[in-house]
């Protein structure tokens, strides 16, 4: 090899190891986002639990912050790709970087709107029972973001699938939660404003469970190239290819109960058109 | 002949913006069908609609992988970046709401269930609307790229903020042993909706970033 062919090849090296370092720098300011996020969750269930304004406010200040990282970073991405043009699982790693940001900015909103949550509850008094419930929604939320984060540090594919799995107990808790204010609410000890704050609240934990199954899903697309939709996506082949309108899955699918318990005693009428309002009577 | 490649190029990128059109009509049509589902509870209506996302799915795949080729072959920079990332962007949003769609559709062998919620269910029905109306325009500010229109959606950002709290103004009415698991299913409805028309907002959003090009409209989309 010639001096000149020598100097590309040791510039192509250095071009590799400059576009790996960006790479690098990129997931670990991810993972510092993901941390401020992972840490204000148990911020915000304090300021709920303890009708804390200061610290309410505080988080409300902090999404700042947070979205200028991340409006940094989904620039920083559309530059790696400009100018290094990544193949293959380098590609996966930029694409699945922008698909986080926007993850982890959402849940960074949804604790803010914790915050907000409970400014307007303010100075509600909760049974033991609800307290519980929050507290412990907001330690299924915070564990489900600290082991996607942990997911996406160690490319853990495994770890990232089972976050589908490990976001059912949250939900079950959810289920239990909003059980517990209908209860609470019936008992005349919470007031319904208070209950439709409460319950919205507890929407945005379970919706920061989401956020992280979702950022489960993006990196196992990042080590493996799977996406979740390629599992509809070769039902649809198969579909094609013995030409059957639907398949015995969404059959399947139709049959199983998605959400919570069965009723146990619906007093109502059949379902042949009659009035829907039987047992259950608004109030 | 640069002129040749940057021509082909160009062309290759419209019929990004047509596929990703046509994969947004099918989900149009799955919303549709979500709608019947909760009119009627329609069993046969839900198994098209469970069938009709697998399709879609297989679009995404697909598109998602000629977005990969395109940025890795042709390096495109500038507009043509922002393009080919709002595309894969949009395509991601355009896939959750097909999968929003379906978690009401699977409701279909609890539709009973729902109806006896009277007041609840009545709202359910207006966010579907609401839902489909905001989906619709999202869907025309992309055929069109119409900066207006995309503008109109953020502005109307939170449009279910409103009915979503009369739905639980409403859910903490019900009474009677079916109250909880009636207003359980109707959670997971009214959430579905409520997200689809967030995700017409974000459409909405990465659409007029990826028309002016301004980054503070980025962070619009994130917020």
């Amino acid at each position: 090899m010639n001096s000149e062919g020598f100097a590309a090849v040791t510039n192509q090296i250095d071009i590799r190891k400059s576009f790996h370092q960006q790479l690098d720098e990129l997931q670990h300011d991810i993972v510092r986002m993901a941390a401020m996020v992972t840490e204000a969750v148990p911020r915000g269930t304090a300021a709920l639990l303890d009708g804390d304004l200061h610290g309410a406010q505080m988080l409300i200040e902090g999404d700042d912050p947070l979205d200028a990282l991340a409006l940094e970073l989904e620039e920083r991405c559309y530059q790696i790709l400009a100018l290094q043009q990544p193949m293959a699982s380098d590609l996966r790693a930029i694409v699945t970087a922008i698909r986080m940001i926007s993850e982890i900015e959402r849940s960074g909103d949804l604790v803010v709107n914790v915050a907000k949550g409970a400014r307007r509850i303010y100075g509600t008094e909760f049974t033991p029972r609800l307290r519980g419930l929050i507290g412990q929604m907001g330690e299924e939320a915070t564990r489900l973001f600290r082991i996607a984060v942990d997911a996406y540090v160690e490319h853990d594919a495994a770890m990232a699938a089972a976050l589908d799995d490990l976001d059912d107990r949250l939900d079950a808790l959810h289920r239990d939660y909003i059980q517990e204010i209908f209860v609470t609410h019936g008992e005349g000890t919470l007031e319904i404003r208070a209950g439709v704050q409460l319950a919205l609240i507890g929407r945005y934990y379970e919706r920061i469970g989401d956020h992280a199954v979702n950022i489960g899903e993006r990196i196992r697309y990042m080590v493996t190239g799977w996406l979740p939709e390629q599992t509809g996506a070769a039902r649809e082949a198969v579909r094609r290819h013995t030409n059957e309108p639907a398949s015995a899955d969404a059959l399947a699918d139709l049959a199983t109960p998605s959400v919570g318990p069965e009723p146990t005693t619906p007093s109502a009428p059949g379902a042949d058109g009659a009035e829907p309002s039987t047992g259950l009577g608004g109030g | 002949m640069a002129g040749t490649v940057r021509h082909a190029f160009s062309a290759e990128l419209d019929q990004l913006r047509l596929q990703v059109e046509l994969m947004a009509v099918r989900v149009d049509q799955n919303l549709e069908r979500m709608r019947e589902v909760l009119i009627t509870g329609d069993h046969r209506v839900a198994e098209v609609a469970l069938a009709a996302d697998d399709d879609i799915d297989a679009m995404n795949v697909s598109l998602t992988g000629r977005c990969y080729d395109l940025i890795a072959r042709e390096a495109p920079v500038a507009s043509d970046l922002r393009f080919v990332v709002s595309a894969l962007r949009v395509l991601g949003e355009l896939e959750r709401v097909g999968d929003l769609a379906l978690r009401v559709v699977k409701l279909a062998p609890d539709w009973d269930l729902l109806r006896r919620g009277g007041a609840t269910y009545e709202i359910l029905l207006s966010m579907a609307d609401l839902a489909v109306g905001q989906y619709r325009e999202a869907l025309e500010a992309w055929s069109s790229q119409d900066l207006g229109l995309a503008e109109a959606l953020v502005l109307s950002g939170r449009v279910m903020e409103p009915v979503n709290e009369r739905l639980m103004r409403e859910l903490l009415r019900l009474e009677g042993p079916a109250a909880v698991p009636c207003a359980l299913r109707t959670l997971v409805a009214g959430r579905a909706l409520d997200r689809i028309a967030d995700h017409a907002a974000v459409i909405g959003a990465r659409l007029r970033y990826l028309l002016t090009g301004d980054p503070d409209h980025l962070a619009s989309e994130i917020r």
